[in-house]
């Protein structure tokens, strides 16, 4: 399937009196079936590189190539489309829609890209079943555990097929082994699916469970090193 | 002597969807006066969830804590508030909250309002504290908003230590992104603390932020557990908590 | 000077509140000015109520002076000046002090000018009043000429020294402006349309040499009751003997229908105000409690946070109640200074505005309460079950949610309130009033289930249509929030004051139109004093009738006679036709009795027609016969019919002019009604009858539809300002629904970045926006039509019942629409630059919180 491919790419952000180099000469390439993780204390441009990536940000220069696009040439529309179809993302305020079953929460892409409703409905209900919440589809996220609202907000990410997978902190707000569940569960996913993910995280609890981990640093790339090397070195 | 802080089978619970977590489960634990504690402890381990019942600002579900000898649990709110605004400081990064516009000195001043000080007193007061912290007087009149992540904690420091506290309760003060940074800042508050003789109750998931302290304790699945040397990190005990819920 | 509220120093309140106003400036901007024009609309609304009825009992006090009684004239004639000197000289009275009061006209270089003549001599100065001020030594001196006040001074472009046109009784004569008066000297009486001559010279402008029509006397002390009774043996049932300040009363019955409609609108213009400021600081809630949360986390107790919230709330309801009650200043000057031009006819009032001390502190009050209430909210937060940062812990933003038990609740009591207001109104029509303002609150009970029942009609449309905007939007609409209750409430209520009143308007308009037209159609030409009279000035024929008769073209001239007579309470438009026209009683005013049957009975004398509320004060049915109070004395009438009060709210009556020729003892016509021969066009016909009657500036000769039409438009610039109001409210209400609502949107942005991520494209979320608030504006704008269509229906049947105007209810759903379509125009026009900007957040605000 695709390849995410980042060759240099640079973001500044005006940031007060200052310029911010958020991301600072990025390369990385991410094949199909590889799960990474971009690990990296607050504020060293993970983040933005997850926008560069979700094409909700262009580079100011260097490209961002997802499956031969350069996805930094996008206009409005495209870069909602990309998302629509391609792009599953999850992050960690997940905003779901209030007072919305999870089931509805889940089709929101599919409505999105014109599907009636009960179509939606039934092409998300299989992922609701596949991050194990069968049996609480017509909850609303009032009752939900914050766990359960995760999952919601994966299998939302998920329902429209993407082929391109992007998480921000998806377990910032979970304890320990939900985390590890969580993030599992992406993984698999894109092993099963072949499809890249990226997985954007300062817990280094979580680097435990991607295939290979990228250390951001002050906009800088470290070398994607195994799990347990990259770990020790902090 | 009686200790400055003390929990006494305090339990806590939390609404979670349509489920309770039990965050904490019959926790005990003292301060001694000028002492400093360390809670080391992952995300939702209940970490935070402690130390605002220390400061009073939540109240238990059962047990009882006691300030000074007096249990907050039956204290008025307005007698709580009092000692918020005396007795003890409470600290968190992620409460930060400033309006842009004001200066760092008056956002300082402001905090002591309720003690009934005058902006002049008040803002004498705040300059002082902030020269303690480091922030000299150029600093004291940048905007808020200017601050670097760095600068802010000092700050939210100046304004806590400002209210003269005998207990210091922090919730991951210092998140910056520079390690340099956070060992500074560590070292500020540890002899801020032993010149006043604050108490100081300290929560984080990083071990770097615990250095120092007199005693070290984790918490993890509504347990804490501590340790009788400083510097050693005790097992982190089973999970109980699956079973729990899966009962009941 | 620094005290300590509950613990913190008043320094300190100033400061925090400063802090607050450079860092939610807009916010508070935005609250303010909610405030500003809720206050503005009621002080607009009460000034326009006090001013009428205050600056004419500043005009009355100041001519009356310190007389206590008056013998009046029951006719413009007047009565022999010999009365008056017979008066002073009655045992118990002080001063005696004879008046002649004509309506007349003045034309100067820039225009004509209606108004009242007032005749007076020197002995009205010992009354006090404008005498002993202006007239005494070092006063003005009393040539022969006119004062006049600068208001008709402006308007005719005459300056002292020049000579002006007085128009009286159909004669012109010309007179020297002798002085030009302003307020600072003359108060009340400086925009007053009146003139001021020394009685000898009114007398021969009018013609009326020797007659005055009022004699004022004050009653030395104790010695009232003596000289009313010997007053009334002088008037000899000739003569009324009132209170001197009787023209008030009459004034406050005439103008009572204006007074209780403005009523009406003045409450639903406080409701309205009232909701726009509590919609605008409820929007402020979320970052205000965060505000709260920090300062309790600083040590600030329950009671210091009382009385900061107080302040601040006290501090900006002052500040915008202020800036409101200057703006409804400026909307009374513009809209409100027209008298209705019937009531001018019959009582000279000027155009004064009087803002009395007690409106601006009621109209203030209201403001800083409005701010009181809606900036209790954070107060939530105080409550003991809640944390102290429970603030810092709510990210998603509490909007309270109405529970179906509330919403349900809240519609039964709508639904029993409507019942009540029926069952009320039925039986007691004078509690319209009443009835419109609970009916206004209906709205605001319906609302949330009509928002419960759009919430479920779109999520089943969502399920079957696709459309990705109506899922965003049926998620948000799920459930009934306060909110948009509060939102869609005040397009409620400015829909349903538009409908209400507008409605009733068109009613009345149409009513009087017909009823007009019914009057004026007796003859193809009228000869009279012009101006906007309702045809009650007579004037000196000199033989136009004849000369008229024998002009081309004319098939036949009638004497047509009017004027007022004041009975009890009501000044009385007196109709008397001459047997010859075509109708005597219009038909579409009658009310009880045969038309063919009373028309026999008018034209064969000594019957009347009398209006609808004459007849109930007096308990008059058809057939039954009264006594009415003549210049000649009393006089009795069989009552032939009952009709609407035909567009003069005291009421009419309608007799035969040989009638009235016995009764007020004078031929003189108030008109001449021509009938033009079968192939004369009405131009020419015009022509024929000027040529006829010569040159006479007095007199204007006007076809039927001429006089139609000045009739149509003298009806309509009376109730023009209380249309004018009402669109005013729409507007209002329109700009601070689609603020409030950008502001609910703006605040949304980090959802809608969030839906952004999800693949939502610009174009998608912004039809989600403009759906929602068009939703919101509708929900509003139906209940408030429908309500509104039957407070129209309800207004129409007071101004029948209560007020006897002929207003025929007719349901005009083009107006309806066109307020719906009006308010849902410019609120989404407001709304699509913010929604636009909201829709186009950057993702970058859905990862910051």
């Amino acid at each position: 399937m695709g390849t995410l491919e980042l060759r240099d790419v640079v973001k500044h952000y005006a940031g007060g009196a200052e310029t911010v180099k958020a991301v600072d000469g990025v390369s990385l390439t991410v094949a199909g079936g590889e799960f990474i993780a971009l690990y990296g204390p607050s504020g060293s441009g993970k983040t933005t590189l997850l926008m560069l990536a979700a094409a909700l940000a262009s580079p100011d220069s260097g490209s961002i190539l997802f499956d031969g696009r350069d996805i930094g040439e996008f206009s409005e529309r495209d870069g909602a489309r990309y998302r629509r179809v391609d792009v599953g993302f999850v992050f960690q305020t997940f905003h779901l829609l209030a007072h919305t079953s999870a089931l509805d929460n889940a089709t929101i892409k599919l409505t999105g890209d014109g599907c009636t409703l009960r179509e939606a409905r039934r092409r998300a209900l299989p992922w609701l079943e596949r991050v194990g919440l069968a049996e609480r589809v017509e909850q609303t996220p009032e009752t939900l555990s914050m766990g359960e609202r995760q999952r919601v907000a994966i299998a939302r990410a998920l329902a429209n097929e993407p082929r391109l997978l992007l998480a921000d902190e998806p377990t910032g707000n979970l304890d320990s082994r939900r985390s590890r569940e969580v993030i599992a569960l992406m993984r698999d996913i894109c092993h099963e699916r072949a499809i890249p993910g990226v997985l954007v995280t300062h817990d280094s609890d979580a680097t435990r469970f991607v295939d290979r981990v990228y250390t951001l640093r002050d906009g800088h790339l470290a070398d994607g090193m195994d799990p347990q090397l990259a770990a020790s070195s902090l | 002597m009686t200790p400055l802080l003390s929990f006494v089978n305090v339990s806590k619970r939390y609404p979670d969807g349509g489920r309770e977590l039990l965050v904490l489960d019959r926790v005990s634990l003292e301060i001694e006066a000028g002492c400093s504690i360390g809670v080391y402890g992952a995300r939702g381990s209940g970490k935070s969830t402690l130390l605002r019942l220390a400061a009073g600002i939540a109240l238990p579900d059962s047990g009882a804590v006691c300030f000074a000898g007096r249990d907050t649990t039956r204290m008025t709110a307005g007698e709580r508030s009092r000692l918020l605004r005396g007795a003890i400081a409470f600290m968190s990064a992620e409460d930060w909250r400033a309006n842009p516009g004001e200066s760092v000195v008056d956002h300082v001043a402001t905090s002591l309002g309720s003690e009934g000080l005058t902006m002049r007193e008040a803002r004498r007061r705040a300059l002082r504290v902030l020269d303690e912290v480091g922030v000299g007087a150029s600093g004291a009149q940048a905007p808020v908003a200017s601050l670097s992540l760095t600068s802010r904690t000092r700050v939210m420091l100046a304004r806590a230590l400002a209210r003269a506290p005998r207990l210091l309760v922090l919730d991951e003060p210092a998140s910056m992104p520079n390690l340099g940074d956070r060992d500074r800042f560590y070292t500020l508050l540890r002899s801020a603390a032993r010149e006043r003789n604050i108490a100081l109750l300290v929560a984080s998931e990083e071990m770097a932020a615990l250095q120092g302290v007199g005693v070290l304790m984790s918490i993890a699945d509504g347990e804490l557990c501590s340790t009788e040397e400083p510097g050693t990190l005790l097992q982190l005990p089973s999970r109980r908590r699956a079973a729990r819920e899966q009962s009941g | 000077m620094n005290p300590r509220i509950a613990g913190v120093r008043l320094s300190m309140l100033f400061h925090l509140y400063r802090v607050r106003l450079r860092s939610h400036a807009v916010q508070e901007l935005l609250a303010g000015s909610g405030i500003a024009v809720g206050v503005a609309l009621v002080l607009g609304v009460l000034v326009a109520n006090t001013s009428l009825t205050s600056s004419a009992g500043d005009l009355v006090h100041q001519v009356v002076g310190s007389a206590r009684l008056q013998l009046a004239a029951r006719s413009p004639a007047g009565f022999d000046r010999r009365l008056a000197r017979m008066s002073e000289h009655l045992p118990g009275v002080r001063v005696a002090a004879a008046v002649l009061r004509e309506n007349v006209a003045v034309v100067g270089p820039r225009g004509r000018e209606s108004l009242q003549l007032l005749g007076v001599t020197l002995e009205v100065a010992k009354l006090g009043g404008i005498g002993r001020r202006n007239f005494g030594p070092g006063g003005f001196s009393f040539s022969e000429g006119l004062i006049l006040p600068a208001s008709v001074a402006a308007a005719t472009g005459a300056e002292p020294g020049q000579r002006v046109t007085v128009l009286a009784r159909g004669e012109a004569h010309a007179v020297t402006v002798s002085a030009v008066v302003s307020s600072t000297t003359f108060g009340a009486l400086a925009s007053s349309p009146v003139a001021i001559t020394p009685l000898p010279v009114a007398q021969r402008l009018t013609g009326l040499q020797g007659r005055v029509t009022q004699v004022l006397v004050q009653p030395q002390r104790g010695s009232q009751a003596r000289v009313a009774g010997e007053l009334r043996t002088l008037a000899a049932g000739r003569l009324d003997v009132e209170p001197a300040e009787n023209e008030l009363r009459l004034l406050a019955q005439a103008a009572k229908p204006n007074d209780q409609s403005s009523s009406l609108f003045a409450s639903i213009s406080v409701m309205v105000g009232f909701l726009l400021a509590l919609n605008a600081m409820l929007l402020t809630v979320p970052e205000r409690r965060r505000f709260v949360a920090d300062l309790r986390m600083q040590g600030y107790d329950w009671r210091q946070v009382l009385v900061l919230l107080g302040f601040q709330a006290v501090v900006l309801g002052l500040v915008a109640s202020a800036a409101g009650v200057l703006l409804g200043d400026l909307l009374s000057h513009a809209f409100f200074h027209h008298i209705p031009a019937y009531l001018i006819t019959a009582f000279p009032i000027g155009t004064q505005e009087v803002l009395p001390f007690r409106t601006i502190l009621l109209a203030l009050g209201c403001g800083v309460l409005a701010s009181v209430m809606a900036s209790l909210s954070p107060i939530a937060d105080l409550r003991p079950s809640r944390t102290t940062d429970a603030a810092f812990r709510d990210r998603a933003g509490a909007t309270e949610i109405l529970a179906r038990r509330t919403v349900l609740g809240l519609s039964i009591a709508g639904a029993a309130l409507i019942a009540l207001i029926t069952v009320l109104v039925l039986a007691e029509a004078s509690l319209t009033i009443v009835g419109g303002v609970a009916l206004a609150l209906t709205t605001l009970c319906a609302i949330p289930s009509l928002f419960a029942a759009v919430g479920r009609v779109l999520r089943w449309t969502g399920e079957r249509v696709r459309s990705s905007a109506l899922i965003v939007v049926a998620s948000e609409l799920r459930v009934v929030t306060t909110r948009s209750v509060a939102l869609a409430g005040v397009a409620a209520l400015a829909v349903y004051g538009s409908v209400a009143i507008g409605g009733a308007r068109v009613d009345l308009l149409r009513g009087l139109d017909s009823n007009f037209n019914e009057y004026l159609r007796t003859a193809d030409i009228w000869v009279t004093t012009g101006g906007n009279d309702l045809t009650t000035n007579a004037f000196t024929a000199r033989g136009a009738s004849a000369a008229i008769a024998r002009a081309p073209g004319i098939a036949s001239v009638r004497t047509y006679q009017g004027g007022f007579l004041d009975v009890g309470p009501r000044r009385l438009w007196i109709i008397a036709r001459p047997a010859g026209d075509s109708s005597l009683i219009p038909s579409s005013q009658l009310l009880h009795g045969s038309l063919p049957a009373a028309t026999r009975l008018l034209r064969g004398g000594g019957w009347v027609g009398i209006s609808d509320g004459f007849a109930a004060e007096h308990h008059l049915r058809v057939g039954d016969s009264f006594s009415l109070p003549t210049p000649t004395g009393q006089a009795r009438f069989g009552v032939a019919a009952i009709t609407t009060n035909l567009g003069w709210s005291p009421g009419a009556l309608i007799m035969n002019a040989v009638d009235y020729r016995r009764h007020w003892h004078t031929g003189d016509p108030s008109a001449l009604e021509v009938d033009l021969e079968a192939n004369v066009t009405p131009a020419a016909g015009r022509r024929a009858v000027e040529r006829a009657i010569g040159y006479r500036p007095g007199l204007r000769v006007q076809s039927f539809r001429e006089r139609q039409a000045q009739y149509a438009a003298d009806s309509r610039q009376g109730l023009h300002a209380l249309s004018e109001i009402a669109g005013m409210l729409l507007i209002a209400a329109a700009l601070a629904v689609a603020s409030a609502l950008s502001a609910a949107i703006w605040q949304r942005r980090a959802r809608l970045a969030a839906l952004k991520i999800q693949g939502y494209d610009t174009a998608q979320l912004w039809r989600a926006v403009l759906l929602e608030s068009a939703i919101v504006l509708g929900v509003g704008c139906a209940i408030g039509a429908t309500a509104g269509v039957y407070g129209h229906a309800l207004a129409s049947r007071w101004l029948r019942l209560t007020t006897g105007f002929p207003a025929p209810f007719a349901l005009g759903l083009g107006e309806v629409f066109l307020t719906f379509a009006l308010l849902a125009i410019i609120a989404l026009a407001v709304l699509s630059l913010p929604g636009l900007a909201a829709a186009r957040a950057p993702a970058r605000a859905a990862f910051q919180e």
